[in-house]
């Protein structure tokens, strides 16, 4: 990789600040989508811990391992964490590296505009948890209900949720910008004869995402200004005394709420969709539906979004309404299982790590989609809003289903990211200890939660009941965080000694198998001439054995009259992002202060401000001249 | 899609020639790659602007029951036709200078750019202006305490106060009626005053972020470098535009009008 048109300062020999600085600079996707997933790794490893931490309180009735207030830090940044920090960027992270390589373009439609998105995921994720450190960590749930994170938090006059609204606002801006660049480089930058109705199943799961982010996020920036108004400069948005409608930050919240459990679930399908073709030695049964039927969740994802308060009051009406477009969204996805399991079935199933987490998805995912059923039903809801019953509907779905995807995808594109295999004995290890574990932490959930135990509470008495599943649960939370460590001692080894990959290990189907692993920076020498869904395959089996010269991502852009030759053009690193990211940063712990010292939080805003003026003129003098 | 499908058999006919002049040079989908991601982040924005009015109208009952100002006391029809008038003619002015760059006529297009950026720039003033008169009118919350108990609260503006209160004795005869302090129309003594400013004054953010853009593609006219040959840079801030105008339409309609 160290082949990049980067300027390499002959000084001698190669220090590790010059590695550092071409990862910094770099605006490779490859590159950049390996620095959102093992950033998004880590992040899912804290965010793991948290849940340890909350599962040892829950261990035994009336524990006092934890205090109120710290357990409700945990369960506040535990949920944010894994859904903002972990489990998007981890899809980002998949998206990047792998979606330019399966359209067969060189990188994406904005490369810079992509580093800016790392490094503001990364600098989001870094000041929401330097809450830790210089204040009080955010402690009123990820759902941020209003009034209570409107008037402090659970503790009054700490700037907790202030650390929230911010820190949400700029990993906000970092996903609809990340958005942006997937739809434009989707529509504009595939290879010669990649049609719409070729294109892997894959980018239309994460297509399907973008278009998700690029019309909820403006909802939760609305909501989350809102809050920081209300709770700094005294506005009444959400404060019931005043006239405010805490009813309007659940709308306004799960407006963007619902479409971002799809936003996590629906690229989880797209690699399921690649893997199980790959692994039945077959094409995917019903394309066509695969790929509409995410274009229909993403339609009705939207129409769903009061099934999270049927209990506040809406009333009948609006509870009957919800409960419908609820019911209908399982129709989709029942298409898509359905889909999945034709695929499977006679296939000559080469049941390696890929596949046996595939599997497992399918399992789990059903599960969680029928309890997901059930809750959107108002009479049962009613019963077990609030309980842990709910908890355990969104881990089957969250963990069952995204995580489980996640390290399909993990196992099935490792060899491409990084030319070596992950090792298979560590990878099954790993499954099944992930499996059990999985099932038994959140399996004894619903029944807890269908006996009465309440959800976000830091404690429970004893003799009611809950004690043994409690333990168990804790126990299974612990062989989750084994098989997760199993998993990274298993990159590690991988990147010393795993095998080699080659070009091809999987005998894949689409683009991404068709160049080295890992790729050069400019991705493809030549390409295989794209007839069907299976351009790869076609290549080793079929009769089309031709080769295409791949799109230029910068032709594609560029606006010069005179048009460059076809030779490919990668655009030069550019320091711009992270120094954009970095102002960005500033006025955001500006603002986080604005309300107990004016004066330095106003010189933090507008020095932060003018820094990323500075960087914005930086980087559109780079794109005028490249 | 069909779309799509067409374009793609026509640019392999077209092969390496790459077409039409280089102009808009090939892409999957025919549309230049910034233009396409311009729309893409206007159409975000969309729904930014539609959650703020959403939350305007959400709320305006719950003002107008715990006795905050009624928006039809102090938002003057006249200045905000005004101000949409300025508005409408800014785009008009902004086609006008697309159309100049196109067909490389430098008076003419820094004429029309300047002519957009001055419109925008009187838009803010207009803006300020009223946002100032706000700051500067009252309003009382009166509180009417009826014969049978029931108790309401009604805004009423600084101006009407003695007409209104002697309006009140006449219909509930026998009620109690108090008035409340004087308040200012602001940010933070009523929800009308919440939600009014912050949709309108992040609108306004937008004119101005507008106005910037505008004045940079200005200058690099001025300097010289926009021609026919880059007249994307002038689409593409005139998409912006446009865009502010139209929220400003919806604003007009659904806050003031209605
Ligand atoms: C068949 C499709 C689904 C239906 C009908 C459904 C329905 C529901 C309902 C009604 C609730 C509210 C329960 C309550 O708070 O009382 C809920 C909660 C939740 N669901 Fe689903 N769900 C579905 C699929 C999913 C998927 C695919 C995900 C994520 C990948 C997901 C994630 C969540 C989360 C995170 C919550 C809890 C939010 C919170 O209160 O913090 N659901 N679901
Ligand atoms: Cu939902």
């Amino acid at each position: 990789m160290a082949t990049t048109a980067v300027p390499i300062p002959q000084v001698g020999e190669r220090r590790w600040w010059h590695t550092a600085w071409e990862w910094i600079t770099t605006v490779d996707h490859k590159r950049i989508g390996i620095m959102y997933i093992v950033t998004a790794i880590a992040f899912f490893v804290w965010g793991g811990i948290d849940a340890l931490l909350i599962r040892i309180q829950l261990a035994q009735a009336e524990n006092t391992f934890l205090s109120p207030q710290v357990y409700n830090e945990l369960f506040t940044m535990h949920g944010t964490t894994m859904v903002f920090l972990a489990i998007m960027p981890l899809n980002a992270g998949l998206g990047n590296f792998i979606i330019p390589l399966m359209v067969g373009a060189n990188d994406m439609a904005y490369p810079r505009l992509n580093a800016l998105g790392f490094w503001l995921f990364l600098f989001g994720g870094i000041f929401l948890n330097s809450s830790y450190l210089i204040g009080h960590p955010p402690d009123a749930g990820w759902f941020a209900y209003a009034p209570l994170s409107a008037n402090g938090g659970v503790m009054p006059k700490t700037n907790a949720m202030d650390f929230w609204v911010l820190g949400i606002n700029i990993l906000g801006v970092s996903s609809i910008l990340g958005s942006i660049n997937f739809i434009v480089t989707v529509f504009n930058l595939r290879a010669p004869g990649m049609k719409f109705n070729r294109m892997p199943l894959f980018v239309w799961a994460q297509l399907v995402v973008a278009f998700l982010v690029i019309f909820s996020f403006p909802s939760i920036t609305v909501a989350s200004v809102l809050l920081y108004f209300d709770r700094n400069f005294g506005t009444a948005f959400f404060l019931p005394e005043r006239g405010g409608d805490p009813m309007l930050w659940q709308h306004l919240f799960w407006f963007f709420g619902h479409p971002e459990v799809y936003i996590l679930i629906l690229p989880a399908f797209g690699i399921i969709s690649e893997i199980f073709p790959v692994f039945s030695r077959k094409p995917i049964f019903g394309y066509a539906f695969i790929a509409y039927s995410s274009v229909a969740i993403g339609f009705l994802g939207f129409t769903v979004w009061a099934h999270h308060m049927f209990s506040v009051g809406m009333g009948p009406w609006a509870n009957a309404a919800f409960s419908a477009t609820s019911l209908m969204i399982s129709i989709p996805t029942g298409v898509k299982i359905f889909n999945w399991l034709a695929t499977l079935w006679g296939g000559s199933l080469n049941f390696k790590t890929p596949l046996y987490y595939g599997v497992a998805f399918i399992f789990l995912f059903v599960i969680g989609g029928i309890t997901g059923v059930m809750l959107a039903l108002p009479p049962l809801d009613y019963q077990t809003t609030d309980t842990y019953f709910v908890v355990g509907h969104f881990h089957y779905v969250l963990f069952g289903g995204a995580i489980f995807a996640i390290f399909a995808g993990f196992y099935y594109w490792w060899p491409k990211m990084f030319g070596r295999m992950l090792s298979e004995r560590l990878g099954i290890w790993q499954f099944w200890l992930m499996f059990i574990g999985m099932n038994l932490t959140f399996m004894p959930m619903h029944y807890l939660g269908m006996i009465g135990m309440p959800r976000r509470t830091w404690t429970y008495d004893s003799g009611l009941g809950f004690e043994f599943w409690n333990l168990m649960e804790t126990i299974g939370a612990l062989m989750i965080a084994l098989s997760v460590s199993i998993f990274i001692l298993n990159a590690i080894l991988s990147r010393r000694n795993g095998e080699i990959a080659g070009n091809d290990p999987w005998d894949g189907h689409t683009l991404e198998w068709a160049t080295t692993s890992p790729p050069p920076p400019h991705n493809f020498d030549s390409l295989p001439v794209i007839r069907t869904r299976r351009p790869v395959w076609d290549l080793k089996y079929g009769e089309a054995q031709h080769f295409t010269k791949p799109r230029d991502a910068k032709a594609a852009g560029s606006t010069d009259e005179e048009h460059t030759p076809p030779s490919i053009h990668l655009p030069p690193p550019s320091f711009y992002p992270i120094v954009l990211a970095f102002g960005l940063t500033m006025a955001a712990y500006g603002l986080l202060y604005s309300s107990v010292a004016f004066g330095p939080s106003l010189t933090a805003i507008i020095v932060g401000i003018s820094i990323v003026f500075v960087a914005i003129a930086g980087l559109a003098s780079e794109a005028a001249r490249d | 899609m069909a779309q799509a499908v067409a374009h793609d058999q026509k640019e392999h006919a077209a092969g390496a020639a790459h077409g039409h002049g280089g102009h808009h040079p090939p892409t999957s989908l025919g549309v230049n790659t910034r233009k396409l991601g311009l729309w893409t982040f206007i159409s975000s924005e969309a729904i930014f602007f539609t959650a703020l009015i959403s939350t305007y109208l959400v709320l305006k009952p719950r003002n107008l029951a715990l006795g905050g100002p009624v928006p039809e006391d102090f938002l003057g029809i006249t200045l905000t036709a005004i101000l949409a008038f300025i508005l409408l003619m800014s785009s008009l002015t902004m086609v006008l200078a697309l159309n100049a760059v196109e067909h490389n006529d430098r008076r003419g297009t820094h004429l029309w750019l300047g002519a957009t950026i001055l419109l925008g720039l009187m838009f803010l003033g207009g803006q300020t202006y009223e946002f100032n008169k706000l700051w500067s009118e009252g309003f009382h919350t009166v509180t009417i305490t009826k014969q049978d108990g029931k108790i309401e609260q009604i805004g009423v503006a600084e101006h009407h106060l003695e007409a209104e209160l002697e309006h009140l004795h006449e219909e509930y005869p026998g009620a109690q009626i108090q008035q409340g302090p004087r308040k200012p129309v602001t940010w933070t003594t009523s929800i009308f005053g919440s939600t009014f400013f912050t949709l309108t004054g992040f609108h306004g953010t937008h004119v101005g972020i507008g106005v910037i853009w505008l004045s940079i593609v200005l200058a690099m006219s001025l300097r010289g470098a926009i021609s026919s040959r880059n007249s994307l840079t002038v689409e593409m801030a005139g998409l912006y535009w446009h865009f502010v105008d139209l929220v400003w339409v919806a604003i007009f309609t659904l806050i003031y009008l209605i």
